[in-house]
């Protein structure tokens, strides 16, 4: 709750002036009572010593000092009452209340009343009595003081606490009345500088323009503005203005955020586009490489159908011919054969020289055939591979144990190999996962391609060997590998390895690297063919020169034509 | 200071009741110091006539009816004392008052007991020396068996005279009882154109660990040769251990109402604590000779009874109060009021009627209570001795007073 200043200088003011006129009420009342008291006091005091004044008269004169003093003994205990002593004529003071003894200031007195000044009535005076503070002392003679006098000690400092007492219990009761009325002010000022502060709130706010949220004030100044009071008008008024300012405001704050509204439309289209153009741009770009791709391929392709169909021409012409010379190249090795028997049984009837000429003329003869036999049937064999390349015609799938078949064809190479040449050895290292299992797949194509590669592998690391002599152990790894949707085969040999520049090339038609003669160039190409083209697995090489060769073949589970 | 003891009364009639209806008995009211300061006084004094009536009782009562006490506690004070006579007389019916202690107390009960003037209600022998009661206008309701204070602080005023010891200070309590006995001095003075050199006060109630101190020195500052004390036996120990403790030695005389056996334990108890002397340069007045005097047939008698009938203080009172010497001047003096009372009783008539009291009193003459000192009453007199007898301590023991020339000045 914030205070009006001008109220909180109003309540400061009423209090100090509450203060004042209590202080004063106090002084006043505490005066008046005091003065009042100390009459009662007075009274009192008067009263006990006429009493005693009375009665003494009887007992001084008739009883003994003991009833005396059973009698101011009574009084004694009267409220206030400081002290009770009675003289005698002579001044002599012959009973009293005082413990321990009769103070000094009684004693040196006595003489002055017992001077002669003994008036009828009573009198007053003071005194200051150690541990009884100020008191009054009233007297009064008896019987005229012919029998002594009576005085009674009244404590003032009583008098006193009674009055600060009642001072204190004043002030309590004043200040907590002006509590409660200053509360019920604050309250009441409150609720009129509630309005005005809020007026002054609401004049802040229009000044500072601040329209963007809600004033925080406007619905209590709403409120205000319905009473008709003069404070109501000013609320009104206040309110017309504010409409006024938030329309302008409002106006200019549109225009302005349209404005802005456009900038920064304009900028995120153009961030749009620019990424639109740049997605359009990697699209392209793929399709690119995807085209390029694909026309690697269809080039690929062409140049093998090309290559198919010409080498199928060409093989189907050459082996009608081939034909003959190997049919009658053979024919003619027997005939050479009849020849040398037909020679063998002329011999006593021509001469042993002529006979070793035509012996000799029959084995070079024999000797030339069997080469041309053998030749043409290098030559068909040729031709067969040519024919196979682009035979278009593809074999039967079986569900194959692959890793039965990958082991019976390391044997069967291995074992041909060695026939061929006995010089040959190699260490196997088979490493098949049991996991392949069966796949479904051509068998005889894919053994074709195992054998290829094995005969490969193993021709490449036995070079090596009579490159590098004996420190060199030739090893071929052929390993089988489960990789769930498809199958892998592994053959690697640690021989010389393929450079980087045939790898390019290396599943080319006709393309090899063994001595003329040694290899048609179709091997891997017809491999390439079978494992990528009729399986659509497939087959691609690792290696480092001088090092390692390794390839790989992998093939689908389901063995879906390509 | 005037602490109401009233609320004991009620158990105590209750307790009382029973033995009433049993058989016919003459009540007798008492009412004194029980549980104040001055207790030992009201325990004792009741105690000593305990053991007289109880062997009256024993012995059949007066005339077939037993003695019966109604003992009220007004400890000390005034307005209780009132309280309790005003119950004795209306509710309880005593036949007379007996054995009250203390000149403030009785003091005040006197005009009640002219105010019961048509009822012949007597007060007899109040354990007191003060004048009221001898004097008019109450004399006539009381009976004193023991010599005043006038009596008593004239014999030590004589004798401090006497022996040149004429400047006399009086400490007294600051009430009817200790103006009693200052007036008692300032006549006895008079008579030598003397004036007390000093005064001082103490309130009634003090105890002996209360200081003194003030008084003391207030008193030696007037350089008095003897002191007069007019107290109970606590405030009166403390004002002669303070005095002592300000190496004081001045003669310092108390009179019979201050218990002297009781004064005298509180400073030898004291002297055992503290290792110093407070009990030489004492007098203490007694009205009665000694309870040691075994020649007398009355010290005897006493001393035969009490130890006979080991009387207690009344019922719940005297439960925490130490034991006191086994005789002592005050239950003597108990048990000479009783011995007094019952022949008094025997000759009021049978029944015994209190119009008759007052001839049975007057009749008594000469009579021997058994102390070799006679008593006797008269219309006029109201006193049955006027025997003042003055001891001092020897030994922690009273003693009598051979020679005052050891107090020569």
């Amino acid at each position: 709750m914030r205070m009006s200043k001008i109220f909180r200088k109003v309540m400061v003011a009423q209090i100090i002036l509450f203060a004042v006129i209590a202080a004063a009420t106090s002084v006043i009342s505490g005066w008046d009572l005091h003065r009042y008291l100390t009459a009662q006091f007075t009274s009192k005091g008067t009263a006990i010593v006429r009493n005693i004044a009375d009665s003494g008269v009887d007992i001084l004169v008739n009883r003994d000092l003991s009833t005396l003093q059973s009698e101011v003994d009574q009084f004694a205990e009267t409220d206030g009452v400081a002290y009770v002593y009675v003289a005698d004529a002579n001044g002599s003071i012959i009973s009293h209340t005082f413990v321990p003894a009769i103070p000094q200031e009684i004693l040196s007195n006595q003489s002055h009343i017992s001077g002669g000044t003994i008036i009828p009535g009573i009198s007053i005076a003071y005194y200051a009595l150690p541990g009884l503070g100020r008191v009054q002392d009233i007297s009064s003679p008896i019987l005229q003081g012919k029998a002594g006098s009576v005085h009674v000690g009244m404590r003032l400092q009583v008098i006193n606490g009674i009055v600060w007492h009642a001072i204190g219990e004043q002030q309590t009761v004043l200040w907590g009345i002006f509590t409660i009325t200053s509360l019920l002010a604050l309250a009441f000022v409150n609720r009129i500088s509630q309005p005005l502060n809020l007026l002054s709130d609401h004049a802040q706010a229009l000044a500072s323009q601040d329209f963007s949220k809600d004033m925080p004030v406007h619905s209590d100044i709403t409120e205000l503005a319905r009473k008709t009071d003069e404070l109501g008008g000013l609320a009104k008024s206040f309110l017309l203005m504010e409409r006024t300012l938030k329309d302008y405001v409002g106006q200019l704050q549109y225009s302005a955020a349209e404005l802005e509204k456009y900038s920064q439309t304009l900028e995120l289209k153009v961030d749009e586009r620019t990424q639109q153009l740049r997605e359009r741009n990697l699209d392209l770009e793929n399709t690119l490489r995807q085209l390029k791709e694909a026309q690697n391929q269809i080039v690929m392709q062409e140049k093998m159908a090309s290559l198919g169909s010409l080498t199928a021409g060409i093989a189907h012409e050459i082996k009608n011919p081939l034909n003959f010379v190997n049919n009658f190249a053979s024919l003619s090795v027997e005939l050479a054969d009849e020849l040398r028997q037909e020679i063998d049984k002329q011999k006593e009837r021509v001469a042993p020289e002529s006979i070793d000429y035509m012996q000799g003329i029959v084995s070079d003869l024999e000797q030339n055939v069997r080469k041309i036999n053998q030749h043409g049937n290098r030559a068909d064999n040729i031709v067969k591979g040519m024919l196979l390349l682009s035979r278009g015609k593809p074999g039967e799938m079986h569900l194959t144990d692959l890793n039965t078949l990958v082991d019976e064809y390391v044997n069967l190479a291995y074992h041909g190999l060695r026939a061929q040449d006995t010089s040959f050895n190699i260490t196997i290292v088979r490493n098949y996962d049991p996991a392949v299992g069966k796949i479904s797949l051509v068998p005889q194509d894919i053994s074709r391609v195992l054998l290829n590669l094995i005969n490969n592998a193993c021709y490449s690391a036995h070079e090596k060997k009579l490159e590098s002599g004996e420190g060199f152990a030739p090893t071929l790894t052929v390993s089988s590998r489960n990789l769930g949707e498809k199958v892998e085969v592994r053959v690697r040999d640690n021989g010389k390895g393929i450079p980087q520049s045939v790898c390019e090339k290396i599943f080319n038609p006709f393309f090899t690297t063994k001595p003329a003669g040694k290899g048609t160039g179709l091997g891997l190409s017809i491999s390439f063919d079978i494992v990528v083209g009729q399986h659509n697995g497939e087959l691609r090489v690792e290696s480092q020169e001088g090092e390692f060769a390794e390839f790989i073949v992998v093939l689908p589970r389901t063995g879906i034509r390509g | 200071m005037t602490a109401p003891r009233i609320l004991t009364c009620p158990l105590l009639l209750f307790l009382c009741l029973p033995a009433f209806a049993q058989k016919a008995e003459i009540p007798i009211g008492v009412s004194a110091d029980f549980s104040g300061a001055s207790k030992f006084l009201g325990i004792e004094l009741y105690r000593g006539s305990m053991a007289y009536l109880d062997s009256v009782n024993d012995a059949g009562g007066v005339n077939g009816r037993n003695i019966q006490l109604y003992a009220l506690d007004d400890g000390y004070n005034p307005a209780p004392a009132i309280t309790n006579t005003i119950q004795l007389v209306e509710r309880q019916k005593v036949f007379l008052l007996f054995d009250y202690v203390g000149t403030p107390t009785v003091t005040r009960v006197l005009p009640l007991l002219k105010l019961y003037k048509n009822q012949n209600v007597f007060l007899f022998f109040p354990f007191t020396g003060a004048q009221p009661q001898r004097d008019q206008p109450y004399g006539d309701f009381a009976f004193n068996l023991r010599a005043s204070y006038r009596q008593e602080t004239a014999g030590l005023v004589d004798n401090f005279v006497k022996v040149g010891r004429k400047r006399i200070a009086v400490f007294y309590q600051a009430d009817a009882y200790g103006r009693s006995g200052w007036e008692g001095v300032r006549l006895a003075l008079a008579k030598y154109n003397l004036e007390i050199v000093a005064e001082a006060t103490y309130r009634r109630g003090s105890t002996f660990s209360d200081s003194l101190r003030l008084q003391v020195d207030h008193l030696k500052s007037a350089n008095p040769d003897a002191i007069i004390s007019i107290g109970t036996y606590a405030p009166c120990a403390a004002f002669i251990r303070d005095a002592r403790d300000e190496g004081w030695d001045v003669p310092i005389a108390n009179v019979s109402f201050v218990g002297s056996a009781f004064l005298l334990n509180l400073l030898v108890d004291d002297e055992k604590n503290t290792g110093k002397n407070y009990t030489t340069n004492l007098i203490n007045t007694e009205i009665l000779p000694s309870f040691e005097d075994a020649s007398l047939p009355a010290v005897r008698e006493y001393r035969d009874l009490m130890d006979r009938y080991k009387p207690t203080a009344p019922d719940g009172f005297g439960a925490e109060t130490k034991a006191g010497q086994k005789y002592n001047y005050v239950s003597f003096e108990g048990f000479l009021n009783a011995k007094l009372l019952v022949e008094i009783l025997k000759r009021a008539g049978d029944p015994p009627d209190r119009a008759n009291i007052r001839t049975a009193v007057d009749s008594i003459h000469n009579f021997d209570l058994g102390i070799k000192v006679p008593v006797s009453f008269s219309t006029d007199k109201n006193q049955g001795m006027d025997a003042v007898y003055f001891n001092t301590v020897e030994n922690d023991r009273l003693v009598p007073i051979a020679d005052w020339q050891r107090w020569r000045k």
